[in-house]
Order: C-alpha cells, then sequence, then structure tokens
C-alpha cells in the first residue's frame, strides 16, 4: 500500500482549479442535461449498451423467479389439496352424522308405531349405559319406576325381543339382553307350533335352543316367538330364526343357532312393556301365525 | 492503472445494473466506494480528478440520471479522500465508517440540494439517506476486499 500521500496533486492550487474546472464541466452538463434534450442520444445508447447484457444478468433472476413461482404454486397446490382432503374429511363426517340420524329416525318413528299400537302400556327408553363387563349383556335405559317400569317387564324393538328388566329405579332400570348366557325365554316355533327354551349364548349375535330332542322337526329358517306360558312375556313377540342345525351333536338334544330377531347392539331406544300388552297388537302379521 | 480501471468498471456495472426493487434502492454505492479506495490509496495515479470525473459522467450514463450530478459527487469525493488520505489509513472501522457517511452525505445532499434550489429539480429522496449509511456500512469490507485483491498486483 503506497503510504505517501499527495504524491499526485503537484499542488493545491492547481487541484483546485481542477476541481472547479471539473465541476463546472458537470453543472453545465446538469443543466444541458436538465434543461434541453440534447443527452437523449447517449442516453439511448446506454440503454442499447446494456440490453444485451440486462438479459443475461436477468436470466437467473428470471429462473429463480420461474422456480419461486413453480415452487410456491406447489406449495400452494399442497395446501389445497390439505385443506380439500380436511374438508373432505369433515364431510364425510358430517355425511356418516347424517346418515346416522336418518337411522336413528327410522328406528324412533319403528318404535313409534309399536308404541301406537299399544299406547297405554308401552313406555321407549333410550339406553344410557352398556355394561362394560364382557360377560354380561346388560344395558341401562333412562326409564324406571316413575315411568311404570317394573323388573321383569319385557323390552322389545321393532324387531323382535330385546331382553327384560333386571333392575329398576326411579328414574332409570337395567335390561338383561337376550343374549346373556343367563337369559332364557319359553318360546313357540311358529312353523310347527313346537314349544322350546331359547337362551342367550353370550355372543352379540346368537342364541341357543335348549333341551330340544334331535328328532324334533326343525328347519333353518324357522321362526321362534315368545310362547306366553312363562307369564312373563306376552305371545307373539318374536325372538330367534333358526340359523344352523347341529343333528350330529351327541344325543339326546339337538345343537341349533339361532339369530336374535332384535337388534340390540344397533338401537339407541327400547320400548318397555308397564303393563299387559298381546304380542298381537304389538307383532300382528307375526303373532298371527301363533294362533 | 489497469486495476483502477477494472475495480472501477466493475463497480460500476454493478452500481447500474437494474436490478430493480428495494435492491436497487438500497444498493451501496460500490462505485463510489472503489473511487473513494483508489483516491486513498493509488497516490501516484495521475489525474484522479479528471478519473473521478470520467466515472461520474459513466455512472449518469449508465443509470439514466442527469449528466454530471454523479461527476461533481465523484470529483469532491476524490478531493476530500485525498486531503484525508492518512486518516482513513490510521483511523479505526467506525471512525472510518462515520467519515465515509460523513463525507458522502455532504456532498451528496449539500451538492443535490444546492442544484435542487437552482433547477427546482427534486433530486434527493429518503432511499438516497439509506443508500448513504449502507455504503458507509459496506466500506470496510469493500476497503479489505480491494486491498485482499489488488495489494499483490
Amino acid at each position: 500500500m503506497e503510504s505517501s500521500p499527495r504524491v499526485s496533486f503537484k499542488s493545491i492550487s492547481r487541484e483546485y482549479i481542477s476541481a472547479a474546472f471539473y465541476v463546472s464541466v458537470a453543472v453545465v452538463a446538469i443543466v444541458i442535461d436538465l434543461r434541453t434534450s440534447f443527452f437523449s442520444l447517449p442516453r439511448q445508447a446506454a440503454q442499447d449498451f446494456y440490453e444485451p447484457l440486462f438479459s443475461v444478468i436477468d436470466l437467473p433472476i428470471r429462473i429463480a423467479g420461474s422456480a419461486t413461482s413453480y415452487l410456491s404454486s406447489k406449495r400452494q397446490l399442497i395446501l389445497e389439496n390439505e385443506r380439500l382432503r380436511k374438508d373432505n374429511l369433515v364431510g364425510y363426517v358430517a355425511d356418516q352424522r347424517q346418515k346416522a340420524q336418518v337411522s336413528r329416525l327410522k328406528d324412533l318413528e319403528e318404535l313409534l308405531s309399536l308404541k301406537e299400537k299399544s299406547p297405554e302400556n308401552v313406555v321407549v327408553g333410550s339406553i344410557t349405559f352398556i355394561s362394560p363387563d364382557p360377560f354380561q349383556k346388560t344395558v341401562g335405559i333412562d326409564v324406571g319406576e316413575t315411568d311404570g317400569v317394573t323388573a321383569g317387564a319385557a323390552a322389545v324393538d321393532p324387531g323382535g325381543l330385546v331382553g327384560q328388566v333386571q333392575r329398576s329405579f326411579p328414574r332409570h332400570s337395567y335390561v338383561k339382553l337376550i343374549t346373556d348366557r343367563d337369559f332364557s325365554v319359553s318360546t313357540l316355533n311358529l312353523r310347527t307350533g313346537y314349544r322350546a327354551i331359547v337362551a342367550g349364548s353370550g355372543r352379540e349375535d346368537r342364541l341357543v335352543l335348549r333341551f330340544v330332542p334331535n328328532t324334533t322337526d326343525l328347519a333353518v329358517g324357522d321362526v321362534f316367538v315368545t310362547s306366553g306360558l312363562d307369564g312373563v312375556f306376552p305371545i307373539g313377540i318374536p325372538v330367534a330364526k333358526l340359523g344352523a342345525i347341529d343333528r350330529d351333536a351327541p344325543p339326546p338334544f339337538v345343537e341349533a343357532e339361532l339369530y336374535p330377531m332384535s337388534d340390540p347392539s344397533a338401537r339407541m331406544e327400547l320400548v318397555i312393556f308397564t303393563g299387559p300388552v298381546s304380542g298381537d297388537d304389538v307383532y300382528g302379521s307375526v303373532a298371527k301365525g301363533v294362533k | 492503472m489497469w486495476r483502477v480501471i477494472i475495480s472501477l468498471g466493475l463497480s460500476l456495472i454493478l452500481s447500474t445494473l437494474p436490478i430493480g426493487g428495494l435492491w436497487s434502492t438500497l444498493f451501496p454505492h460500490l462505485a463510489a466506494l472503489v473511487l473513494l479506495y483508489w483516491a486513498i490509496n493509488a497516490q501516484r495515479l495521475e489525474c484522479p480528478l479528471g478519473i473521478a470525473f470520467l466515472v461520474g459522467l459513466i455512472f449518469d450514463w449508465l443509470s439514466g440520471g442527469i449528466y454530471g450530478l454523479h461527476s461533481i459527487t465523484f470529483v469532491l469525493v476524490a478531493i476530500v479522500a485525498s486531503r484525508q488520505s492518512v486518516y482513513f489509513q490510521t483511523a479505526t472501522p467506525i471512525q472510518q465508517i462515520l467519515r465515509v457517511f460523513l463525507v458522502f452525505s455532504g456532498i451528496e445532499i449539500g451538492i443535490f440540494g444546492l442544484i435542487e434550489l437552482f433547477t427546482y429539480e427534486s433530486l434527493i429522496a429518503l432511499s438516497d439517506i439509506y443508500r448513504i449509511i449502507l455504503t458507509a456500512l459496506v466500506w470496510p469490507a469493500m476497503r479489505a476486499t480491494l486491498s485482499f485483491t489488488f495489494s499483490r498486483g
């Protein structure tokens, strides 16, 4: 690095004179440029000079801009896709809720039709509790003694018998479902009139036929309804349909699987009989076959 | 001499590139800094004021500004730099930054303001102040870069 200052300037006066000269020329140039169009030609030439340089220099900027635009568009698309997916999920959930509501409305209409058939001795209760014990098929309902519900009353749904009120409290009750292992009901085979005991199996969708000799006339599809002989359930409430028969089982009894006519696991409301109700009133078409 | 021409040429091109946007407004005055550097360090340079005038004129030509405006600025920068070369070689970076700011703001605002009085043209904008501040802040780095690049040549 050069260390001696002011080598290029011979004297201060000469420096000032040259500075004054250049400043004067510059001022003249400024005035000319501001007041006339004298410099329009060199200005245009400057633009021509820069034009190819601009295109080269601008290239990476344009590429970066395009890349940014592409990435931005892609990101926007991803975000939009995500939003639409969420909307779709929300719509799906809303759709499912609507379907569930329609289904429940249909159930309620069916229950209402049951109640209309026997309005005086019937009360509708909503299921508020399901026993967490897998060996107990019990549900709680929001109607109790104040509604006329007593222990032993039959609980039904539009399909048929659901269970029996096990315990009753002032404002709620517990219903033992027909699928419970300890549940049994006296039934009639609609086709043959044969009386049999149908009991719960502990499974949601299975019932069993107990103490039926293997020579009994049974056919797949036979419908069993309450016989009314037990004095608990009115006659004619559909209980189960025969699904499978195993006649090769060790004698003397046949092993048969039955499907419950009701569907308590899919219902939110049950109909409870609070007084004497004829199955013929409620399940007219089915009960007619009993007579 | 070639070092001066190359560095000034590059700084002129960089300073006058029409990049656009905020970057264009706040781009430091590289040409003025390079001129300042050479005015301080190349004392054996012949006719420094002539070079400064020419650089200013080219700057105005390439940037599309008013012809002669930066010529005056650069000539005055060259004079001040030659007068204060000892100070710039001994001062701390912070002091140099302050001095560069004072020199540039004094010259630009003074000259531009004076010309505004006579021409009734608006020449000073707020972005010019930002640009001067940025130019002053960049000065130590610019000086180090130029020293590193050209001191061996």
